[in-house]
């Protein structure tokens, strides 16, 4: 979890030249896709070993025999 | 975007083409082999008929689009015309859709990288290791040109083409000629379903046409589209040639990784032997630009549809979601496979084949093409 947060502050603040001098839907689209990835983090550093979307929609499917 | 940054169609075809290796490699054999049997590497060929017609069909789409008042309109990319065939709501629905489902096929083929390296080369490696080394990599390559990108995958190319008829001609001497002929069309369901999931993998050149504000020269996209379909094909064909003649179709459907295993049986005058670290060299290389194709082509996605003023804002984020989605994908390699070999495909299809077919349509119809 916590290589993760530091890989993912080493790439923001690489992006943080490029967003210098942008355009207000860069800087709005940069935070809200950052938002996402953090929330996507969480739900993989709490349930990651519990979930594998593969295996749920195998038992939807009902694909098991496969 | 620089104005600099600009690549040939050609440069894309090839693009496509060294990308095409890695699901061609992993999931023909096991597929089309269980379908087909012995004459499975002839039905790798008859693959080319629908790519073509696919190929085509796109061709007019985006070269031959007309206004209201019959002028020609030039079309930039996939994204302009979706907005111009389905109206700026729709159009934004289906340009999401297709952002997803790239971001998808990234994380799927990054963790099928990851879980490749494991089963043939490093056994009790950690995998999280694979996935983030490929990534630091990848995230370096996609914030830099697509006309880098586009001159590294000629040099590839070249290197494939040499890499693939040395194997190819190394392998001869291992093939047994009764696994491989007669070819015989006893059940046609059958190998219309192969012909189905070989186009499936195929089928995914129609993301390219989301680079299209990258490229110089959108009419030259049936000439180049043409000599790739023909290529895979080709390749599909002597991928499945050389797995099932050196193992029989029975043997191919249980083995994990035929084709590798065919190339380590390769021993050329009982002094060059372990071929497939060629392979798996070029192979590497190989998923390195599946992954950055897919994420080229996500971020472009983003840029186009949010109007970024640089593509290189979504790749950040993309490539998080990228990780954190190969590794939510799957809890083994099996149900991984049946997602890549089942599920994936079926998507494929739809979103790579029926709906530029449906678009073609609707376009007919409106008298856009």
């Amino acid at each position: 979890m916590i290589f993760y947060l530091l890989l993912l502050i080493l790439a923001v603040l690489l992006d943080i030249k490029e967003i210098k001098n942008k355009t207000k839907a860069d800087i709005i689209f940069f935070v809200v896709a950052i938002i996402i990835v953090i929330i996507l983090g969480i739900i993989y550093f709490l349930l990651g070993e519990k979930i594998g979307i593969a295996e749920y929609i195998i038992n939807v499917l009902n694909l098991e025999g496969m | 975007m620089d104005k600099n940054d600009k690549i040939s169609m050609y440069q894309l075809m090839v693009i496509f083409a060294v990308c095409m290796v890695v699901p061609i490699v992993r999931a023909f054999p096991i597929r089309i082999s269980e379908l087909c049997g012995v004459s499975s590497w002839f039905v790798a060929l008859i693959i080319i008929i629908p790519s073509v017609i696919l190929i085509l069909l796109e061709h007019k789409l985006l070269n031959n689009f007309k206004d209201k008042e019959g002028k020609n309109i030039k079309i930039h990319s996939a994204s302009d015309l979706l907005d111009r065939v389905y109206g700026k709501y729709i159009g934004s629905l289906l340009k999401v859709l297709y952002l997803l489902w790239s971001i998808m096929l990234a994380g799927l083929e990054l963790r099928l990288f990851g879980e490749r390296l494991i089963s043939t080369t490093f056994i009790f490696a950690p995998l999280k290791f694979f996935l983030i080394t490929m990534l630091v990599v990848v995230f370096f390559l996609a914030r830099g040109k697509v006309s880098s990108f586009g001159r590294f995958a000629e040099i590839i190319f070249e290197l494939f083409l040499v890499i693939f008829g040395f194997i190819c001609i190394s392998a001869v001497s291992n093939i047994d000629i009764q696994n491989v002929w007669p070819v015989t069309f006893n059940r046609i369901d059958k190998i219309s379903l192969a012909v189905i999931e070989g186009f499936s993998v195929f089928n995914v050149i129609s993301l390219s046409a989301f680079l299209g504000d990258y490229v110089d020269d959108m009419k030259n996209y049936k000439k180049y589209g043409i000599y790739t379909a023909i290529l895979s094909g080709v390749v599909g064909s002597l991928v499945m040639f050389v797995t099932t003649g050196t193992f029989s179709s029975k043997l191919v459907e249980i083995l994990p990784q035929p084709f590798f295993m065919a190339l380590k049986m390769i021993n050329l005058f009982n002094v060059i032997e372990r071929i497939e670290a060629v392979f798996i060299t070029f192979w590497l290389v190989a998923d390195l630009m599946i992954v950055l194709y897919y994420i080229f082509i996500s971020s472009n996605i983003c840029k186009l549809e949010f109007k970024l003023s640089s593509r290189k804002l979504a790749v950040t984020p993309i490539v998080f979601i990228v990780y954190i989605l190969a590794l939510l994908l799957a809890k083994n390699y099996f149900t991984l496979e049946i997602l890549s070999n089942h599920i994936v495909m079926k998507f494929n299809l739809i979103l790579g084949a029926i709906f530029p077919v449906f678009t073609y349509v609707i376009a007919k119809l409106r008298k856009q093409v």
